[in-house]
């Protein structure tokens, strides 16, 4: 079994009750649809979190060139429903938004930087504006760190609110 | 706890926090701004990367061309510009000073506008205040009012306009904003004539509007008149080289135009205000010594809080020039170095002009179409502050009985009333209203009504001026270009093809009916302004005798002048820089263009030469320590050079400023100065020329002078104070620098800085170790760590009528973007003391990086 077969896999194991793992404390969830299970199309599994996590940090980069600065928060809201939905574990959830929110507000820094545009320049300026030490790694952190919080704040609201919703048994 | 309840309880407290993170980061909350839309790394504060990039060749479409615009860069990122017209040409400029100078453009008319606390918040707010009192933009307003659009003037400002506005257009497309307006999400407006005249006010009110009255009302109330004036007097009783040496003539007094910044029927027909209605009771009747320093006071803490860009501070600038045998080739030089506040970006912007009717290079000034300072095929020219007192404070005369009045000619009249909404950033918008008296606005009621006139607020056609004197020809254009220009009052130093040289002082020179102007003046009409001194009264030199001619501040006339300028309290400098430029150009034959960069950044202490010979003399015979003797050998060898590595200044500094201390400390404590209001001009300091002037003349003519002999002391001569501050000078040295007098160097406690615009010191350059003091030609001012100096150096060899060799630079560079390469390009030069070429557009060489501006959207 693969690590992300590993993390993606249900822990049966686990009480009710919420989850320990990551910042969300949520309950556990159950698949409500059987179809949903993931343990039902491994396969499809093993494909469709990295093509989803590609998908999202894409509309996350993408969305940034328009001024969309809300779609990490976006991006966790839709996967932390999505793992809450196919029952994936919470930690499975954090480490998704934590990578689509890093790499959907990275790349396009990246971009920028091979493309000769003045990044690290422009964070010491912005981070001297703000009155904090001209450090260019400071800003550039603090930007990812924004994209991040709102990513585990929409994995959180996704998660416990798709738990809220669930039908009770 | 029920688990569906916890189960709601943690969703509503995830949608809780996230929609409080969310709506931070979507507004920000006070001083913290929107970090969500300005870190958002597509585009917010990351879209200024790319205003870092150097230009490249390219077609750009500008909207508004009547014809294609060429723009060519040099390796530094000075443009030249070539096109049809001026008003193409002008509106190119504009472009430029977008493009590369936005965040300034913007910052400086927020200053002048009084719209700086929408950008900073509340810290803004008193200078705010302060500047819609002074009415920067009603006088801007009533300028452009008078600017016919079809003249030169107004064709220059429109086309400037829309070459800034086509820049912010741009950027409201493609969101490559300055940094620090993404960062607050306050973003400009459209750019207007009325805010480059606005930016022009303010540079006035930084050169021309002084505080002197407010200090002598503190020092009267302290030391009374008699002394006050024995220490501060009209003449400085130091030797002093006028650049104007006479003779005189009383022209009589020229009309004033209005001021449009006063109550009555000029002042309302030029500022749109509202009717007018009682004002707040004011707390005083008539005037009072007393009262007027309180009210100093209060107005002392408010201007000295102002950014060191919109107030007078130090009078540093010099220009000279030499024709004839003074010259090698016998033709004429000019060289020029306007001292201001040294900020990154710099006030200036070096650019070529070139049009079928404006061929000049030189120093622009962001905000403003054509070049302040330069040259152009004919003539060169450079500028100095005249330092005259340009600012005259009124006591009003006011009574609960008459609210909202105050009397003036045997009447009460009614003030009149402007109001304004300043947004405050963070903050609630505050509601301000400046009351207008006949003599102009009211700037405090603490102690004593007070109102101000002042000459800035006389609409000036400067930039009419300014493009005349681009286009002059001989120094008979030149003169008669100056006529028109009013304030701020400025020496035009000038050399040309044709081997002639001189200086002019343009601008208003206010006289009063009575009284002593350096005081406020009763507002009761007996001492109005009445008019000024007759523009061909005003100090000027041509082609003097003795071939050079050399203005830096100084009184520019001799005692024997039949007209009142101003003061020696920090209205004329003290003459330290002119004398030894006169020294230097008096004392070298057929000098180049080398020489004349040497004496720019030539760092003799001038009042070191005349008074270290007497410090010796007094210490002569007396018993000196172990480290007092060894200073005493230091300063035996010393060249009187204030330079990096040399021994020698720290010892002669600190005595100077020791030996001020000694003589006049005592009378400060005694009358219980309240320093504290203005410690630049009310304390005990070399900044105070004044003293300096006094001390001078004290140690060299009056030794027994009874200043010297402290209030309740034993008796003391100027040998005896000289002793006990050289004493006292060594011990402080000691404690600062060690045991070595031999190890004292100027550069161990003497640095420049150039701070940011934006008041960031990440962003600014230094402070690092630097040679000059306040006295010397390369002037450094401000303190230890100096932040005023020589904004713009500029050498200019005529060889013949129409060809000479220019050379120039300035400490910052091109372009505002702190990650651009041309941030600060210049500095490292400017540093060195060494010029670079500045050319004609014909002259320059082909470019890389070459833009063609072509009509279009």
């Amino acid at each position: 079994m693969t690590e992300l077969q590993k993390q993606s896999t249900p822990d049966r194991t686990a009480p009710d009750g919420p989850a320990q793992d990551g910042p969300a404390q949520e309950e556990a969830v159950r698949p409500s649809d059987p179809a949903a299970d993931p343990e039902a199309d491994p396969e499809a599994v093993r494909f469709a979190l990295p093509a989803a996590l590609v998908g999202a940090a894409a509309v996350v980069a993408v969305g940034s060139l328009w001024g969309l600065w809300y779609l990490p928060f976006l991006s966790g809201l839709a996967i932390g429903t999505a793992t809450a939905v196919r029952a994936l574990r919470a930690r499975t959830a954090v480490l998704a938004g934590t990578a689509a929110a890093l790499a959907g507000w990275g790349a396009p820094l990246v971009w920028r930087a091979a493309s000769g545009e003045a990044v690290a320049g422009t964070a010491r300026t912005v981070a001297a504006l703000a009155g904090l030490p001209a450090l260019a790694s400071l800003v550039i952190a603090v930007t990812l760190l924004l994209g991040l919080l709102q990513a585990l704040l929409g994995v959180w609201l996704g998660r416990t609110a798709t738990a809220a919703l669930r039908p009770a048994r | 706890m029920p688990r569906r309840i916890r189960t709601a309880t943690h969703a509503v407290a995830a949608a809780v926090v996230s929609g409080l993170v969310l709506a931070l980061l979507a507004l920000g909350i006070g001083p913290v701004p929107a970090l969500g839309t300005a870190l958002v790394p597509g585009a917010g504060v990351w879209d200024s990367a790319a205003g870092a990039e150097l230009p490249h060749t390219e077609t750009l479409a500008l909207a508004g061309l009547d014809a294609p615009v060429t723009v060519a860069f040099d390796d530094n990122g000075v443009p030249t510009v070539k096109a049809a017209s001026d008003t193409d040409l002008f509106q190119a400029q504009g472009y430029l000073h977008a493009r590369f100078r936005l965040a300034q453009l913007d910052l400086e008319r927020r200053a002048g506008r009084g719209r700086l606390a929408e950008l900073n918040g509340p810290a803004s707010l008193e200078s705010d205040r302060f500047e819609l009192q002074m009415g920067l933009l009603r006088t801007a307003e009533a300028e452009w009012a008078a600017t016919p659009p079809d003249s030169p003037a107004g064709r220059a400002l429109t086309g400037y306009t829309r070459g800034v506005n086509a820049w912010i257009s741009e950027l409201r497309h493609n969101g490559q904003w300055p940094a620090i307006f993404s960062l607050t999400g306050v973003y400009p407006s459209d750019w207007t004539p009325v805010d480059s005249l606005v930016i022009q006010e303010v540079l006035t009110q930084s050169m021309d509007f002084t505080s002197t009255p407010l200090d002598y009302a503190i020092f009267r109330d302290s030391f009374g008149e008699e002394r006050t004036m024995d220490w501060f007097p009209v003449h400085a009783p130091n030797d002093q080289r006028p650049y104007d040496p006479g003779p005189y003539r009383d022209l009589g007094i020229a009309p004033l135009p209005a001021n449009v910044n006063t109550a009555g029927p000029d002042g309302r027909t030029a500022a749109n205000r509202s009717q007018p209605r009682p004002a707040p009771v004011a707390p005083t009747g008539g005037s009072d010594p007393a009262g007027e320093a309180t009210a100093a006071r209060t107005l002392l803490d408010t201007i000295r809080a102002l950014p060191a860009t919109q107030i007078h501070t130090f009078p540093d600038s010099n220009a000279w020039a030499a024709n004839g045998p003074a010259v090698a080739g016998g033709n004429a030089m000019l060289a020029g170095d306007p001292h201001l506040p040294m900020t990154l970006p710099s006030y200036w912007y070096q650019i070529a002009l070139s049009s079928p009717e404006t061929n000049v290079t030189g120093a622009s000034m962001a905000g403003m179409p054509g070049v302040l300072i330069g040259r152009n095929a004919d003539i060169s020219w450079s500028l100095t502050d005249a330092q005259n007192q340009s600012t005259v404070f009124y006591s009003e005369q006011t009574s609960p009985d008459h609210p909202g009045q105050y009397y003036w000619n045997n009447a009460w009249h009614p003030m009149e009333r402007v109001e304004y909404t300043i947004p405050v950033r963070g903050g609630d918008a505050e509601h301000f209203a400046v009351d207008l008296t006949v003599h102009g606005p009211v700037l405090t009621r603490a102690g004593q009504t007070t109102s101000v006139d002042w000459m800035g607020n006389i609409p000036s056609p400067d930039l009419a001026v300014l493009l005349s004197v681009n286009k002059a020809r001989d120094y008979q254009e030149f003169r008669t270009a100056l006529a028109d220009w009013h304030a701020p009052t400025l020496n035009f130093a000038y050399a040309d093809g044709g081997g002639n040289i001189g200086v002019v002082a343009a601008g208003y020179f206010p006289l009063t009916k009575g009284g002593n102007p350096w005081f406020p003046l009763p507002g009761t009409g007996e001492y109005d302004v009445t008019g000024a001194i007759p523009y061909d009264a005003t100090p000027q030199a041509y082609n003097p005798p003795n071939h050079v001619v050399a203005t830096a501040n100084q009184r520019p006339v001799s005692a024997d002048y039949p007209y009142y300028i101003g003061t020696s309290l920090n209205a004329f400098d003290n003459g330290y820089r002119a004398n030894r430029i006169y020294q230097f150009l008096e004392s070298h034959p057929a000098m180049t263009a080398a020489d004349f960069t040497a004496l720019q950044n030539d760092v003799t202490d001038y009042l070191a030469t005349v008074i270290v010979p007497h410090l010796k003399e007094a210490l002569a015979g007396t018993t000196l320590d172990a480290r007092q003797q060894a200073a005493l050998d230091v300063l035996d060898r010393w060249d009187h050079t204030m330079r990096p590595g040399v021994a020698g200044g720290p010892i002669w500094w600190t005595f100077w400023n020791d030996y001020l201390e000694t003589t006049f400390q005592p009378w400060w404590d005694q009358a219980k100065v309240p320093v504290d209001r203005d410690r630049r001009y009310l304390r005990v300091s070399s900044a105070l020329p004044s003293l300096d002037e006094n001390l001078e003349a004290w140690t060299l003519r009056d030794p027994a002078n009874p200043t010297f002999t402290s209030p309740g002391g034993p008796a003391r001569t100027a040998t005896d104070a000289m002793r006990t501050a050289f004493a006292q000078a060594v011990s402080e040295l000691s404690q600062d620098l060690g045991n070595d007098p031999a190890t004292w160097t100027w550069d161990r406690v003497h640095s420049r800085q150039i701070p940011s615009l934006t008041d960031v010191d990440a962003l600014g350059y230094g402070p690092k170790p630097a040679e000059g003091d306040r006295w010397t030609v390369n002037a450094a001012d401000g303190g230890m760590t100096s932040t005023f100096g020589p904004s713009w150096r500029m050498v200019v060899d005529w060889k013949a009528p129409g060809t000479a060799t220019a050379q120039a630079v300035y400490p910052g560079g091109q372009s505002e973007n702190p990650a651009s390469p041309w941030y600060r390009t210049f500095v490292p030069y400017w540093w060195e003391g060494r010029n670079l070429p500045l050319l004609m557009a014909a002259d320059q060489p082909a470019s890389t990086k070459v833009w063609t501006l072509r009509p279009g959207a």
